[in-house]
């Protein structure tokens, strides 16, 4: 692990996507704190003022600060982020390690209905459930993450089907482990790795998916912020105040950016054979 | 055709049929589980508890879900889809007016996506460490944490309301439909949307499976055995290299039919993602069961397609 | 030879007159913000359709700009002394879009429709007034018209139809007006299932436009009607055009893709001004915003808390901040345009120190977290609103801005239309933030918001004063204005008293068009301008 560690940080991009990871975390966890304004304190007379330095990324459609409404944001977007895809992982984990195990008909019948919910667009399952159900933070973490379960469960399975013909597999069996024992402590321990580097990327996926509804109208609900909910108020100013769609989508792309950088310099800092930059 | 792969190809038609039987299943009891109707838009501001009662019986709404179900997948196995709850056109008929613009858009990305990835990703792979390989692996990584809509907007932002060079949204000009100069304007900025952030996805995994591939033993082995670079490249790496481009232009495929929603939303794009979007709102469930029907026919059609492709790409993989 | 020149002049001449009157008029590209659902007056009920109907149907009345009524498909009428009776004398020479003459038994088919129960039409209520209706709109045995010894609607010959009234009503006039009263044709229409007719979708009306094409979701075509009874039109033809998106409707209108839209952003109406070649048009309208609650739950049940509530939020400021001054601050149910509009009823001021006194008399004091208490319990509750809606969802965070320096908590719950409007009539809500579409006469929506009678149906927030049902219902049965204002001035003082709601204001309608097209009258009733569309023209300018 210590060694995986060092690899990670000399690498420029594990520093870089792991720092912009952190500062959006932090920021996220330190919101009450660091934003010089509440996101949802209005001043009338204050609307659509350009960034200034009362203001530094300037206000919008009622006057609030957009500097402390992206950083409470981001505490929107990481919370269904990281909630989606802890549920993504722990379904699409324990499907994919069934499948991989197991093998023959469970394997069978659970990539079938992995591959089911894969044929359906992610975005029109999700929006259905959405808008039909309402948009509750809850609601929206269930449903996407019941959309990106299936992709996990494959790539997990793989890792164990690859593991299942190993060697300590037997050794353990052997020496009498039940399958659950075996699972749990060799199989998935060993595809920790791929499972972490999933984790990331997930990450990245979830926040996308996430302020694409928030886009639509679904997601977080007004005063609410959440950046793709910023982004859609601040398109019909586009002409006129610039500054209330960008910023937000701005703060989308460095988070999802530092995640996938994370996501990159982690799979070659645990296996630096599979490496894929010099 | 070998044995084995008939059967294999029945197999899966079978599963594949199961599950649009499933998909439709559980669309169906979602829209039915949810709270209120299209009645109510259809009645709009004037809404009345009456006329409601007698919109949801004349559009069916009142008799069992499983009757309703029945109902509709009954009819659509004879092919009719129905008509939409809101306007009574045929679903069919909505979908295909949609079709158009929507694969013109995306087939459009998909082709500058593919145009422009492929090449690029095989120059980083190729020539890697180099700063084609750091451009590359950049460019890709940073397409791919883009949020489609906000490209799509900061595109608008500075091609249409900047440099008023380009027109910001639509298909084309009123009265101008017939313009191909116009029409194609107004393709620049959402192909280019779509197409930047497909082609960030595709060269990261023409580079990383190229990489894969040019490490594998029978490369080095024809390298050993003196061919050139050019020949081990083209011939064998890039070959099994493209399987998993295969594979992802056809996750992407979903998208092909299904339409790009946000781009399509963010640049008024009459396309079938609209249509969705708009029928999911207004609780038009016909269209949504249309659109969700064709759409998962379509993508599990290409896994199939893509499935049997691979056995040709790559003789190793056989089927049991 | 000569021969020759001669026919060349002739066509010459024959093509350039041609020409001529061909540019003389001119098309009009009018934006929409949504598709119709369907063009035929007495089953359309959206605010698309009603825009969409008024160039292609007439009605008997039309309205002028001081909301009065005067002629158009009748030439003149009578009421009997007693105000039961009115016979109406319709114009001759009328012809439908497809030249079949317009008699009066168009108007009876089109009325006796709109009672019939098999049809679906909200608009059945405004013509309570009618002799047999209860009879006629029953839910268990509806009677036939012809099985009624009263008939209501009488066609006396072919230019000639009466109307019986059960009770004097003052509103029966106004009601004959589009868009919700225009005449359908009988010729084409009789023994067809209304609901489901392909006429919805091929309109023929006797209106200054033919309808020529709809494209779903596209737009709609309509063209100039040569035979019509004031004239033709002086524009060739009107174009809907339908962009669901509101940015994208300005920049069409920028860019020439449209000539005429409604609504624009409001910040954006200061810079429109400006721009060379368009104008804004503002008039006065009858739809109106409010924020109302339960009458019947805590809290909103303690009349302290309700006028508390009231002063709470500063209207004349969102009025002049939000909506750039395009409203008028609302003080109860009518708007300023109205007859019925009383100026000497004020609304409450806006006093957060007297909103906190208030509640603090009614036993609410600041708990722990900032947020008033009484009796253990928070005061907090969900305010529900249309989430499709971006002048009600603003509306609602501004008010729940306000609530919060007084210490209220206000939930905002963004519902989607289906849903909200269900719980609404299911009075399933604590509060709400609505915007309604008023009727340009007070009756319709006065009686049916307010009367304790209407629990199951508009008045879901469950209010109910029987002063107030006296004389909503004395003001319905009378048939002189000056009674009626009467009785509504009284209405709208106990209104404010009681404070059901806070009336915030009504939002103006603001169109922008451009410079060349003269000729629009801002009727200052919903989607008023576009009964104005038969007398626009094209100046070139």
């Amino acid at each position: 692990m210590t060694r995986t560690f060092w690899r990670l940080v000399r690498q420029r991009r594990g520093l870089l996507g792991g720092g912009a990871v952190a500062i959006m975390i932090v920021t996220g966890a330190l919101a009450p704190l660091i934003a010089p304004y509440g996101y949802s304190a209005q001043s009338l007379l204050q609307r659509l003022q350009s960034p200034s330095a009362l203001h530094w990324l300037g206000t919008d459609g009622f006057g609030r600060d957009v500097l402390s409404r992206v950083v409470w944001g981001s505490r929107v977007s990481l919370e269904i982020g990281f909630f989606a895809t802890g549920l993504s992982l722990v379904v699409g984990t324990l499907a994919g390690s069934a499948a991989g195990y197991f093998g023959g008909g469970t394997d069978t019948a659970i990539m079938r209905v992995a591959d089911m919910f894969l044929s359906v667009p992610a975005l029109f399952l999700i929006l259905i459930v959405v808008a039909l159900f309402g948009a509750s933070l809850t609601n929206t973490a269930l449903v996407i993450a019941l959309v990106t379960w299936a992709p996990v469960a494959r790539v997990v399975r793989s890792e164990c089907l690859s593991l299942r013909a190993r060697e300590f597999v037997h050794a353990a069996h052997a020496l009498g482990a039940g399958h659950l024992r075996v699972l749990s402590r060799h199989l998935l321990l060993n595809a920790l790795p791929v499972i972490i580097v999933q984790t990331t990327l997930l990450l990245g996926q979830t926040i996308l998916i996430e302020s694409g509804l928030s886009y639509l109208g679904l997601g977080a609900q007004p005063p609410l912020p959440s950046w793709g909910n910023m982004v859609v108020e601040g398109r019909q100013f586009l002409a006129s105040a610039w500054w209330i769609a960008t910023f937000p989508g701005l703060a989308i792309f460095v988070t999802v950016l530092g995640f996938n950088l994370f996501g990159d310099a982690l799979r070659d800092a645990f296996d630096p054979t599979l490496r894929t930059e010099s | 055709m070998a044995p084995g792969l008939r059967s294999y190809v029945l197999k899966r038609i079978g599963f594949a049929a199961l599950m649009l039987l499933g998909v439709s299943v559980i669309l169906f009891g979602i829209m039915r589980l949810a709270p209120g109707g299209p009645e109510a838009v259809l009645i709009g501001g004037e809404f009345s508890p009456d006329a409601a009662a007698q919109i949801r019986q004349r559009l069916g709404l009142d008799r069992p879900v499983a009757l309703q179900y029945l109902a509709w997948a009954g009819a659509a196995l004879r092919g009719d889809l129905g008509q939409s709850f809101k306007t009574g056109d045929s679903v069919s008929s909505l979908i295909v007016d949609r079709l158009g613009p929507t694969i013109q858009l995306t087939a459009g990305a998909l082709v500058f996506a593919l145009v422009v990835a492929v090449p690029l990703g095989v120059l980083a792979a190729v020539r890697r460490g180099t700063v084609w390989d750091s451009i590359g692996s950049a460019v890709s990584l940073f397409g791919v944490s883009f949020p489609s809509f906000w490209l799509g907007i900061m595109l608008i932002l500075l091609f249409s309301e900047v440099l008023h060079v380009l027109p910001p949204s639509g298909l084309s000009e009123y009265g101008q439909e017939g313009n191909l100069g116009a029409r194609l304007r107004h393709t620049i900025l959402p192909t280019l949307t779509l197409g930047l952030i497909q082609m960030a996805s595709f060269m990261r995994f023409t580079r990383s499976s190229l990489l894969e591939a040019l490490r594998q033993d029978y490369v080095r082995t024809a390298r050993a055995k003196g061919l050139g670079q050019a020949r081990v490249v083209w011939r064998h790496a890039l070959r099994n290299a493209l399987i998993p481009v295969v594979t992802v232009v056809g996750l992407s495929l979903p998208t092909l039919v299904g339409g790009a929603v946000l781009t399509e939303t963010v640049f008024a794009w009459p396309g079938i993602g609209r249509l969705a979007v708009g029928a999911v709102f207004e609780r038009d469930y016909p269209v949504i069961m249309g659109v969700n029907l064709l759409v998962a026919s379509v993508v599990i059609v290409a896994n199939l397609v893509t499935d049997v492709a691979y056995c040709f790409i790559d003789p190793r993989i056989s089927y049991r | 030879m000569r021969t020759i020149l001669l026919a060349v002049f002739v066509v010459v001449l024959a093509s350039s007159g041609a020409g001529e009157s061909l540019a003389a008029g001119k098309d009009m590209v009018i934006g929409m913000s949504g598709d119709a659902t369907s063009l035929n007056p007495v089953i359309a009920t959206d605010s698309m359709s009603y825009i969409a109907e008024w160039p292609l149907f007439d009605s008997l009345l039309e309205l002028d700009a001081s909301l009065n009524v005067r002629p158009l498909l009748a030439e003149s009428w009578e009421v009997s002394r007693d105000g039961l009776t009115y016979t109406f004398k319709l114009k001759k020479g009328v012809r439908w879009h497809d030249g079949k003459p317009f008699t009066a038994r168009d108007v009876a088919f089109t009325f006796y429709s709109v009672l019939n129960p098999k049809v679906t039409t909200p608009h059945r209520a405004y013509f309570d007034a009618l002799a047999g209706f209860p009879e006629l709109t029953a839910k268990e045995n509806p009677k036939r018209p012809e099985e009624l010894a009263v008939k209501p609607i009488e066609v006396v010959d072919d230019s000639t139809i009466r109307f019986r009234l059960r009770y004097p009503s003052g509103s029966f006039l106004a009601v004959l007006v589009n868009p919700r009263a225009g005449i359908i044709p009988e010729h084409l229409l009789k023994g067809v299932d209304l609901n489901t007719a392909e006429f919805n979708r091929k309109p023929v009306g006797t209106g200054p436009f033919k309808f020529v094409e709809w494209r779903r979701g596209e737009r709609i075509v309509m063209e100039a009607n040569d035979q019509y009874h004031a004239g033709r039109p002086a524009l060739n033809r009107l174009i809907f055009r339908i962009i669901p998106d509101a940015v994208v409707l300005l920049q069409e209108l920028r860019a020439g893709g449209v000539d005429f839209i409604e609504n624009p952003p409001l910040t954006e109406v200061a810079r429109l001004k400006q721009t060379p070649g368009l104008k804004v048009l503002v008039a006065d309208n009858t739809s109106y915003s409010y924020f109302g609650w339960r009458q019947d739950i805590a809290p909103f049940d303690d009349l302290r808390v309700r006028r508390a509530l009231n002063h709470a939020i500063d209207v004349p400021t969102i009025v002049k901040e939000v909506l750039q001054g395009y409203a008028v601050v609302a003080n109860g149910q009518f708007p300023p345009g109205s007859w019925a509009y009383d100026p000497s009823v004020k609304p409450y001021a806006y006093d957060a120190n007297r909103a906190r006194a208030l509640l603090a008399e009614s036993g609410w004091k600041p708990g722990p977290d900032g947020v008033l208490a009484k009796d253990g319990k928070r005061f907090s509750f969900s305010v529900r609103h249309d989430q499709a809606n971006q002048t009600v969802k603003d509306t609602a965070v501004i008010v729940q801005e306000y609530l919060k320096r007084i210490g209220v908590e206000a939930r905002l719950e963004a519902l989607d239309w289906p849903t909200f409007v269900k719980k609404l009539f299911a009075s399933e809500f604590e509060a709400i933030v609505v915007n309604w579409t008023n009727h340009h006469d007070p009756d319709p929506f006065a009686y049916t918001i307010w009367h304790s009678s209407q629990w199951k149906g508009r008045n879901f927030a469950h209010y109910k004063n029987p002063k107030v049902d006296e004389l909503l219902e004395q003001a319905r049965h009378a048939a002189v204005v000056s009674e009626r204002k009467k009785h509504y001035a009284e209405f709208s003082r106990i209104l404010m008293e009681d404070a059901p709601y806070t009336f915030l204001y009504f939002p103006q309608q603001v169109y922008v068009t451009r410079q060349a097209y003269e000729g629009f009258v801002p009727v200052p009733t919903f989607a008023g301008v576009y009964q104005s569309l038969k007398a626009v023209r094209w100046t070139g300018r």
